[in-house]
């Protein structure tokens, strides 16, 4: 009789020595490991090998004897907790889908399998099948199935690409859109601005070069309006009539609302503080990008389903949180990050510098700006520096220079917007560090900047920018535009509610079901993860509209 | 977290392959000037469905089901599912497991030279079971190589965790110099040196392997056989053409075991499993125990 | 009978054994006795239209065409014409990717790989593929791209495995020579061999100089 129950972490060399001594000593032995079989011989790294043995071969097969073994294979520990020698572990395994109590270990499944792929036990030496025995000998056999290919994995809101993609091929538009939208609401939006991080994981690459995803899906959408297609709007069979308020009517905050709609929620209001919606994506990104009419079409698309916007109504200042709250079964928070990062220069508080994003703001709404003319300086180095500067030359400013301390491999903005601005005539001054805003009569009108150098490379290879000493200069501008990062205006909510805030002011949320520590609050996009890519909101709109889903069905 | 997804793994050699990308059409930049017109005007129709076949549509297993339709047995089951346990138990024992982490040899962007392995490879093909019937193979024509080295791209991040690799390694090259007649091998490290004074006398016994005290600047692919050739700097630069270049990786941890680790709350590294072999090491939670490496 | 039993193994043996050409004629869709059988046809000669093209014949060789038992004129106009097409493009071997006798050989190859389970079972599972009710084991639904894509796939794979073998079986051989004769890359070759032999179709003969030589296993039983 077992006296003692172990789990035993790892089926390599070490864990089986582990459970088998365990076992002996007539000890339960759970052996759970990650991959679908144990063992393997090892040359060992512990001892420099003379003569005799070279590896050292666990004995497979006596775990496979020991009754008081128990291999779980394909194992993920999904809990471990416990105190002094008692321990509680979940463990959520993997199925195979071959019952090894009926497996004779024939081998005419591998025979017959007309799939190659990559063999992980032996490094890609040669190519399994996708039924297969994992190491030889181990007569552990399972059937390979990926969860989905690596484009979707990689999409934040794990878009089908696979499919969406395949119905362009076969010259089926409608339903390839009709794919994208059981997800995403915005095809023509994200099908534009996308940095689509699914084609820097696309297999082709390594033949020759990545599918042209984001623009595919930007295809099917606009194939839809060229072709004046009136879109399918889904009517659900079930109807709630809880009240839901989303706070901003950005890409998260409206792609929740079209979820809860499409769940059935009959009463969602979309609460907008600025004259239109569409968040950042009418504000944030600049018409030569994304034109607003283009934008109108996905939101129509989303009002369709029985969602009302209201816009011009600011949250603690039209109408008070508490308003909202009381009023509302759930409230989701999705004001974005619309509030510029300070460039922590000296004088940053002169007249003539700007947080870019109010440049990109008001060029998009149409609003007057200061200044339009002469000379503009640009500080930062990502995708919302380059719209900066692109918009910059557009509202008049004769020469936009962008200063970025490190090179132009280092710059966090997609390579593609990098080109088009330097094409549409932007100067960038790599390894060029502002040191501080020189002012005139109070006015700014330049920035003193400092040159840097590459040092030497680090233990991990980089080299790191240094300053050179003397090298100090001065640039001309009339106009600064700071665009280092943006930050949640979280001032909405009142301090009696005890939110958490994160260090980009965001709102700290459950990463699954994005709820604050508000019951009944849920917070999305920007300002639940600070500033990222529109897409992520979108997908953070989705789950939060799954979770507000679950919790008032399960009031 | 699966395994399987790795990057250069088995893509057909479709007969459409290459062919490039479609490239979004755009207003000239001076039609750009002064206003905000759309830059990209997006793909024509026959474009996009050009562009589309392109996709390789990915997919590993199939569900056509000819293994359950061959399957005997009937062992092979699609519909089996995946299975939860909650295990109490009076004993946790955590292994090291078996990731490593793979530095490329600077030249070998995006690891593509054919003739540039990886220690854990070659271990694969020095096992009798291996894929390999225990030779060393060049990957670009399945030829037994002659002249081999051993590269360490790395600084290690502590001593035992450099002498690992490095012994890993040693053995390898003990192990191809037992197999293959007339073989020449190298062990290239900027370690080398440190690792030869922590090694002591057992390096000594070690012969027909030479080890350099040194760093690779560079790999490149050389004719048609694709030899690679090492440019590296060992108190003056030295260029050596290979038949097969191995990189040593360093051990690390394996996400499964960091997170469990966590999650109980014990602190572990890659270090903490590298006392003595099979030995039993307590933490500082009664219950808990780190088998060491064997 | 009915085309859907027109099997793509039978066609190849047609060609292997000098058929310059095939029409295959089949009822209009639609019209199908036993409902589905001509979709199953021209799905099926699809298929082996693609292979028999990536083997190096002239897919104008073979063809399936529509036409009810009962239109005696349009039997003789479809005849005649397809005979026509066949010799402006000349006999088997002339007017092909490859000439004669290499044609053959790879027909023959090619015939292998039709006859074999793989490209039969996953023809057989396209229509339940591609519909939007069923799909594959996992309820994944294919597109029509897909499903030309994994065919074309397992087509190249299996010609490229069926090659090496059938080069095997005449002498065994090192990888970079098998990959010169076929005209296969050399590490694709390597990783073919390989996997040859993880399925027990193929073992190591034995290493001259530094070329490891491999030969066809025969099968036990």
């Amino acid at each position: 009789m077992a006296d003692k129950k172990v789990l035993v972490m790892g089926g390599g060399a070490a864990g089986i020595q582990a459970a088998l001594s365990e076992a002996s000593a007539g000890n339960k032995v759970y052996l759970a490991e990650h991959f679908p079989s144990v063992g393997g011989e090892r040359i060992p790294q512990d001892r420099i090998i003379a003569d005799g043995d070279a590896f050292t071969v666990p004995d497979v097969a006596a775990i496979k004897k020991n009754e008081n073994i128990e291999f779980l294979s394909n194992a993920d520990v999904q809990s471990l907790v416990g105190e002094n020698g008692q321990y509680k572990a979940k463990i959520h395994c993997r199925t195979a889908r071959v019952d090894m109590e009926k497996c004779d270990d024939c081998g005419e499944c591998i025979k017959v399998c007309p799939i190659h792929m990559y063999d992980d036990y032996n490094e890609g030496i040669e190519w399994r099948t996708a039924v297969d025995f994992f190491n030889s000998g181990s007569g552990n056999y399972n059937i390979f199935k990926e969860d989905m290919p690596v484009c979707q994995r990689t999409c934040p809101i794990n878009l089908d690409i696979r499919t969406y993609v395949g119905y362009i091929a076969d010259g089926k538009h409608a339903e390839s859109l009709a794919t994208i939208r059981k997800k995403l609401p915005f095809p023509l939006s994200v099908g534009r601005i996308c940095p689509h991080p699914c084609e820097e994981e696309c297999n082709r690459q390594y033949k020759d070069e990545s599918i042209s995803i984001c623009f595919l899906k930007r295809f099917a959408g606009d194939y839809e309006i060229n072709n004046n297609v009136e879109p399918r709007i889904h009517v659900p069979e079930e109807k709630y009539s809880e009240k839901i308020a989303i706070l901003g009517a950005g890409p998260s905050g409206l792609t929740c609302a079209y979820h809860l709609a499409l769940f059935g929620y009959e009463n969602i209001t979309v609460y907008e503080a600025l004259p239109e919606p569409g968040g950042m994506f009418r504000v944030g990104i600049p018409e030569y990008r994304l034109p607003a009419h283009i934008l109108a079409k996905d939101i129509e698309f989303i009002t369709k389903h029985g969602v009302e916007i209201k816009c011009g109504v600011r949250i603690g200042q039209d109408i008070s949180f508490d308003e909202i709250k009381a009023n509302h079964d759930a409230v989701l928070i999705a004001i974005g990050a619309h509030k510029g990062t300070s460039i922590r220069l000296k004088n940053e508080d002169a007249e003539g510098v700007f947080d870019g994003i109010k440049l990109l703001k008001d060029a998009n709404l149409g609003d007057e700006f200061p200044i339009t003319k002469g000379k503009a300086i640009v500080i930062g180095g990502g995708n919302v520096a380059m719209d900066v500067t692109r918009t910059a030359l557009r509202v008049g400013f004769d020469e936009v220079n962008l200063l970025y301390r490190r090179t132009r491999k280092e710059l966090p903005a997609s390579p593609w917007e990098v080109d088009a601005a330097e094409e549409e005539g932007v100067k960038f001054n790599f390894l060029t560090a502002p040191q501080e805003v020189v002012v005139k009569d109070g006015k700014a009108v330049g920035v003193q900047c400092l040159k840097m150098e590459l040092g030497e490379p680090d233990a991990s290879g980089r080299r790191k920018p240094m300053p050179v000493e003397g090298s100090e200069f001065v640039m001309d501008a009339d106009a600064i535009f700071g665009a280092i990062g943006q930050v949640t205006d979280n001032s909405l909510v009142d301090e009696k509610y005890g939110f958490t805030f994160g260090r980009k002011l965001n709102f700290e949320v459950n990463p699954e079901t994005f709820e604050t520590n508000v019951e009944g609050v849920y917070a999305s996009g920007d300002a639940a993860t600070g500033a990222n890519i529109a897409v992520r909101a979108c997908a953070g709109g989705m789950k939060a509209a799954e979770s507000i889903h679950k919790y008032l069905r399960g009031k | 977290m699966y395994i399987y997804e790795k990057k250069g793994r088995y893509i057909i050699d479709f007969q459409d392959i290459p062919a490039a990308r479609a490239k979004m059409p755009e207003i000239h930049v001076p039609e750009r000037q002064g206003n905000f017109e759309e830059v990209e005007t997006g793909f024509p129709e026959e474009m996009a469905v050009a562009e589309a076949k392109r996709c390789l549509s990915c997919r590993r297993c199939l569900g056509c089901a000819l293994c359950w339709a061959e399957c005997k047995p009937e062992a092979i089951n699609f519909d089996l599912p995946d299975q939860d346990f909650d295990l109490d138990v009076d004993k946790v024992i955590l292994t090291s497991g078996m990731q490593r982490k793979i530095v490329p040899v600077a030249g070998n962007v995006s690891n593509k030279h054919m003739n540039v392995v990886t220690d854990l490879q070659v271990e694969r093909m020095l096992a009798d079971t291996g894929p390999s019937n225990g030779l060393i193979l060049r990957p670009q024509d399945g030829e037994v190589p002659k002249k081999i080295a051993f590269v360490q791209t790395f600084g290690a991040d502590n001593d035992s965790v450099r002498d690992a690799t490095l012994i890993f390694g040693v053995n390898e090259a003990i192990l191809a110099q037992k197999k293959i007649e007339g073989a020449e091998i190298s062990i290239i490290s900027p370690a080398m040196d440190a690792f030869k004074e922590s090694a002591g006398g057992d390096l000594d016994k070690v012969s027909g392997v030479n080890f350099i005290n040194g760093t690779v600047v560079e790999a490149a692919e050389v004719g048609e056989s694709k030899d690679i050739e090492v440019k590296y700097d060992a108190g003056g630069e030295k260029t050596e053409t290979f038949d097969l270049v191995v990189l040593l990786t360093q051990p690390e941890l394996p996400p499964s075991i960091q997170d469990a680790a966590k999650m109980v709350g014990v602190e572990v590294n890659y270090v903490s499993f590298q006392g003595k072999a099979g030995e039993m090491v307590e933490t500082d939670k009664p219950g808990v125990v780190l088998a060491q490496n064997v | 009978m009915c085309t859907g039993r027109v099997d793509p193994a039978l066609v190849a043996d047609a060609f292997v054994n000098g058929a310059d050409g095939i029409l295959v004629l089949g009822c209009y869709f639609g019209d199908c006795h036993y409902i589905t059988g001509n979709y199953m046809a021209k799905t099926k000669l699809d298929m082996a239209t693609e292979m028999l093209a990536y083997a190096g014949l002239n897919p104008i060789r073979l063809q399936f065409r529509n036409l009810s038992s009962a239109e005696g004129a349009r039997f003789a106009k479809h005849n005649t014409e397809f005979v026509e097409q066949i010799k402006e493009i000349g006999p088997l071997g002339t007017g092909d990717k490859i000439g004669m006798p290499e044609l053959k050989e790879q027909l023959q190859i090619a015939q292998k790989a039709l006859a074999g389970p793989k490209l039969r079972w996953v023809v057989g599972k396209k229509p339940v593929f591609i519909d939007d009710d069923k799909g594959n084991k996992y309820g994944e639904v294919f597109t029509q791209h897909e499903i030309d894509r994994t065919l074309s796939g397992i087509v190249i794979d299996e010609m490229a495995t069926q090659s090496i073998m059938a080069a095997l079986q005449k002498k065994p051989a090192a990888v970079k020579d098998l990959a010169k004769e076929l005209e296969i890359p050399a590490p694709d070759a390597l990783k073919y061999v390989l996997a040859l032999k993880r399925r027990g179709f193929v073992e190591l003969d034995g290493v001259e100089g530094t070329s490891p030589i491999y030969k066809y296993k025969e099968a036990q039983s």
